[in-house]
């Protein structure tokens, strides 16, 4: 069993093919040893998301190793199982935390599976939608925008 | 989790690893200043460190990313990048024989030449079917590892060869003139104009290598 402390201080006790699904960990773990008792300091992760990232990590700890990447296959985000699809029903909040925390213990694919995520609440939706999904402020100039919708005008008109 | 600032340029450099076009252009256009101030009250996504948001557009199809390069002055500097569009031209062409992975012809390249290296500009040459007895004098200029050791006035040559060939004019071709945009993104968007095109032009009967199968 490994031990891992969230930056609140709260401590897991998880199995060690559990913990070994982040790279960080799996690498701190290496370094140390395997003798050493003491939790790995996880200072860029609260305990909540933690939780959230150690649930992804039991679901998935029976998962082949994934195939190589094909160059030319265009990046597909509608290649996501039912039940991450259910794990990433959150908030945008706790979306953009687990990301970063996926990113910071380096987890390919729940890394993977956020960024598509994300990429699904972009597709097929018009500039205005998108502005109001995730609040962005149109910052443009009306030149500007006018100069920018002209440009990607091809997209529309076909 | 603290949500670190999307910092400064030297991130970028670093994140993006190799000094592939982009992430130099990444630095060379940041003059906006777009990275360095990012107002605690902006949304969450534009908070976001760029890697993140640039590994996010990564799955998102052409279309998509257009329209999301229309949000904001942010979303519009992230999602321009050429990385970006790099990999969807090269996704989009793959299997579409007289689209090879280069910059596209029927791009008006004359204010965005700076995003164009010595075999950029001369394989646009050759897809505008310039002969190659008429680049055999840039040869030089392809070969030299350190562009800035080289004449300049062959380099202004070469780059006065590209605005000049622009196929501005021809009636059957729709030539892009890139605004706020980049090579590989008027690239694509040029390709799919081009895609809709019935006419062959006199220029394209002579040049392409023509095969006849029988069965």
């Amino acid at each position: 069993m490994v031990k891992i402390t969230s930056s609140d201080n709260q401590e897991f006790t998880i199995a060690k093919e559990i913990a070994n699904q982040s790279v960080l960990i799996k690498n701190m773990l290496e370094d140390v040893g395997e003798a050493d008792d003491q939790p790995i300091p996880l200072p860029n992760v609260s305990g909540a998301i933690l939780q959230k990232v150690i649930e992804y990590a039991t679901m998935h700890k029976d998962d082949p190793p994934a195939a190589p990447e094909e160059e030319t296959r265009p990046k597909s985000s509608e290649d996501i199982e039912e039940r991450d699809k259910e794990f990433m029903n959150v908030d945008q909040g706790t979306l953009f935390e687990v990301i970063l925390a996926a990113n910071y213990l380096d987890m390919k694919n729940l890394l993977d599976l956020g960024c598509k995520t994300v990429a699904n609440m972009i597709k097929g939706k018009s500039v205005e939608e998108i502005r109001k999904t995730f609040n962005i402020v149109n910052d443009f100039t009306p030149e500007e925008e006018e100069q920018i919708r002209k440009e990607n005008e091809w997209c529309e008109d076909r | 989790m603290k949500s670190e600032k999307p910092t400064p340029e030297s991130r970028m450099l670093v994140t993006l690893g190799k000094k592939s076009d982009s992430a130099v252009y990444l630095l060379e256009n940041n003059d906006d200043n777009e990275f360095r101030d990012v107002p605690e009250s902006v949304d969450i996504l534009s908070r976001q460190p760029p890697e993140l948001i640039l590994k996010i557009f990564g799955f998102l199809p052409a279309d998509s990313l257009s329209r999301m390069s229309q949000a904001s002055t942010r979303m519009h500097f992230l999602a321009t990048q050429d990385l970006l569009w790099k990999q969807l031209c090269k996704t989009r062409w793959s299997t579409k024989k007289h689209n090879p992975l280069t910059p596209h012809p029927h791009v008006e390249y004359t204010h965005i030449l700076p995003n164009l290296d010595t075999s950029d500009k001369l394989a646009i040459l050759r897809r505008r079917f310039i002969r190659e007895t008429e680049l055999a004098r840039f040869s030089d200029l392809e070969s030299a590892d350190d562009e800035s050791k080289i004449e300049s006035d062959v380099v202004v040559e070469l780059n006065n060869l590209v605005v000049t060939t622009t196929p501005i004019g021809n009636a059957n071709i729709r030539v892009v003139v890139p605004r706020k945009c980049f090579k590989w993104q008027a690239s694509y968007i040029a390709a799919e104009y081009d895609q809709s095109r019935e006419i062959l032009t006199a220029e394209e009967l002579h040049g392409y290598m023509w095969l006849y199968q029988g069965d």
